[in-house]
């Protein structure tokens, strides 16, 4: 009475299945209209509201908020009714792709924010391409996004010059023996190569390369027995706040005494929270400026604060400057799609919260600062 | 650096054994896989960092109520997801189970928010140096719990009168009923225990690493299912041989080969293991009766 043969099966399948996950593909789909005048218009915005990215995707998600709260009095806009569709990508490549695929198909839709992922960026790019969407990432830092399209920008400054100044950096401390440690993916791999790219330059050594797949690795002892038993004196990073945060941790359980460099994805409050102590002198490059004193990024952070009893971090920040780039073409423009991408390309130094915004092959070139956490929070160094 | 990764290998593979136990007894006594067993295992160790945070940062009250909450979660599900199904084709009470999983985990998220969490333990790590090997005192709080654990489920099963029924009705549901065999009480209390153990796995894996977030039991579980079909599923040492192998391999295979590969090589071992011995190491194999 016993059927045992379909759990056989069923176990083979499941395992067949799961080594096969790592490919993501990005669906295609038809497009490409244009959107006449109409009062009611919306702005897409796609991040990882669930999932181990969600903190950061949530923090998007209220900035872009409080940009079109903060608008909503402004007099050019008032033949507009802006709604925000703001949609979950799961930090999955498929479901960014999906989501592109739902806003080309909406000719109401007038611009999108999104999404933070490279991965999903990227795939979610050529759908939003075809419909002729201009797409501007709060978040995503891959080099492959430079010059991606002709609709893809981002306000996040790129890992290639992150990369380089983390490696200037860790030259200037004389560090010779380096460990790069990245997540396997579009983020983890763009700066995996800047590292190897640039490292080798300073004469200096990469003596181990390790990856792990992100949101679902939270044992980094493996790795981190390897880096120790290389002998490197620090570790260049390729990952998100909380993975690092364990590897640091897990890194001091196991007696070691060696420095992290990290891009602007660890410059936040969650770092710090889940890493305590042991994240102490973990050193990031952000383009969030620290001594910026005018009135719009004050406007900015203290609404944030105010508004969601949270510290804004620079994704926030870049997400708030995405979303007033949109409103000013929208208000410049009108609802056009061409148009708006024409206003985006001729956009010249917008003064926003992360410093000012011209695109060069959708890129940013923003100034980056060096943080270093000292007791319990990031402190503006120079070495 | 070999023995170095034994003890890490050692950490993650008692977890991967704790989890792997409750699908192991669960198949044992109703032939299906529950797929919601990662999920329990998530939900308790959030209970229990509900109660460190709010009312008690001592590791053992953590434990102690996340395994009491989880044992009811584990009568919950079975009351709502496979109750009713256990005429049914097993496939439909394996399908059951994934949409309470996912359930679950969103349920979690909307609770407890989608981003990492510290665990305070109300603990101060020491950390020990024997022969070039670091172990801490998390380490071995992981590898005791774990063995006393294990000690009193070999006894419950061995010797107390509900183990010898929770056998009976593994060996034989009608044959168990027919002599007098509540099988609806045992059904109940496996899922009781089984989500009981994942939970305590779920509070010792938070700890160690000090960090929970919502979506830690859908790894877990894979990798425990996996320790349990390579152990033999059904069998109760196979899925603790399992877990440690699996725990042991993945650190090895991390440490020589790739850390990329490290999940999979817990599946590859899976899919050889099945091509090679189908029934897994430790199980039994039945010969099918028509």
């Amino acid at each position: 009475m016993l059927k045992r043969p379909w759990f056989r099966t069923g176990a083979l399948a499941v395992a067949v299945a799961l080594l096969l996950t790592a490919c993501g593909g990005a669906a295609s789909s038809p497009g490409g209209q244009s959107v006449g005048a109409a009062k009611k218009v919306k702005l897409g915005l796609g991040a990882p509201l669930t999932g181990s990215s969600g903190e950061d995707g949530n923090l998007i998600k209220n900035a872009v908020v409080l940009a079109l709260e903060h608008r909503k009095d402004d007099a050019k806009l008032k033949d507009y009714q802006i709604e925000l569709v703001a949609e979950d990508d799961k930090a999955d490549p498929k479901e960014g792709a999906a989501i592109a695929n739902k806003f080309a198909g909406d000719s109401a839709i007038f611009g999108y924010i999104g999404d933070y992922n490279s991965s999903v960026t990227l795939a979610a790019a050529p759908i939003l391409q075809r419909a002729g969407i201009s797409q501007i990432s709060p978040g995503s830092s891959s080099p492959k996004i430079t010059g991606f399209s002709e609709f893809l920008f981002r306000t996040q400054p790129t890992d290639r010059t992150s990369g380089e100044n983390l490696v200037n950096w860790a030259q200037e401390l004389s560090i010779k023996k380096v460990a790069v440690i990245y997540e396997n993916t579009d983020y983890g791999k763009g700066l995996q190569n800047v590292y190897e790219g640039n490292w080798p330059k300073t004469g200096g050594q990469i003596v181990t390369t390790e990856s792990y797949l992100s949101g679902q690795t939270s044992d980094f002892t493996a790795i981190m027995t390897k880096v120790k038993n290389a002998g490197a004196e620090a570790i260049l990073l390729g990952s998100l706040y909380n993975e690092s945060a364990a590897m640091a941790k897990q890194a001091k359980q196991l007696g070691m005494n060696i420095q992290f460099f990290g891009s602007d994805s660890m410059y936040g409050p969650g770092l710090i929270d889940l890493g305590k102590e042991a994240v102490e002198g973990f050193r990031v490059v952000s383009g969030m400026n620290p001594g910026s004193t005018d009135p719009a990024s004050k406007k900015f952070a203290d609404g944030f604060k105010a508004k969601f009893n949270k510290e804004p971090n620079s994704f926030a920040g870049q997400a708030y400057d995405a979303a007033n780039i949109f409103l000013d073409a929208l208000a410049a423009a009108g609802p056009d799609r061409v148009k708006i991408n024409k206003y985006i390309h001729d956009l010249k130094d917008f003064p926003g919260v992360t410093g000012k915004t011209t695109f060069v092959k959708g890129d940013a070139d923003k100034t980056l600062y060096r943080f270093q956490v000292q007791s319990g929070k990031f402190v503006n160094v120079q070495k | 650096m070999i023995l170095q990764q034994l003890v890490n290998g050692l950490a993650v593979g008692a977890v991967y054994s704790l989890i792997a136990l409750g699908f192991t007894m669960i198949y044992g006594v109703l032939r299906i896989v529950n797929f919601a067993h990662g999920s329990i295992y998530m939900v308790g160790a959030f209970m229990g960092l509900t109660v460190a945070k709010h009312l008690h940062t001592n590791l053992w009250i953590s434990i102690t109520v996340a395994m009491l909450g989880a044992a009811i979660l584990g009568i919950l599900v079975d009351h709502v997801s496979t109750r009713q199904l256990r005429s049914a084709d097993p496939y439909s009470a394996l399908l059951s189970t994934l949409g309470v999983s996912i359930a679950l985990s969103v349920t979690a998220e909307l609770i407890w928010g989608s981003s990492t969490q510290p665990f305070p333990s109300g603990m101060a790590v020491h950390t020990y140096e024997v022969a070039g090997v670091v172990v801490n005192s998390f380490f071995l709080i992981i590898i005791g719990v774990t063995l006393v654990l294990m000690v009193a489920l070999y006894l419950f099963v061995q010797k107390s009168p509900l183990g010898v029924a929770m056998r009976a009705v593994s060996h034989s549901v009608d044959t168990a009923r027919l002599m007098g065999i509540n099988v609806d009480m045992v059904i109940r209390m496996t899922f009781a225990i089984s989500g009981a153990l994942a939970a305590a796995g779920g509070v010792l894996v938070s700890v160690y690493y000090d960090a929970i977030y919502p979506s830690m039991g859908y790894v877990a579980g894979l990798k425990a299912f996996t320790a349990a079909v390579v152990g033999g599923i059904g069998s109760i040492p196979g899925a603790i041989l399992g877990g440690f192998l699996l725990g042991l391999a993945e650190n090895f295979g991390a440490a020589y080969l790739s850390s990329g590969y490290k999940d999979a090589i817990a599946f590859t071992i899976l899919l050889a293991v099945l091509l090679i011995k189908p029934a897994g190491l430790l199980g039994r194999h039945l010969v099918q009766k028509l």
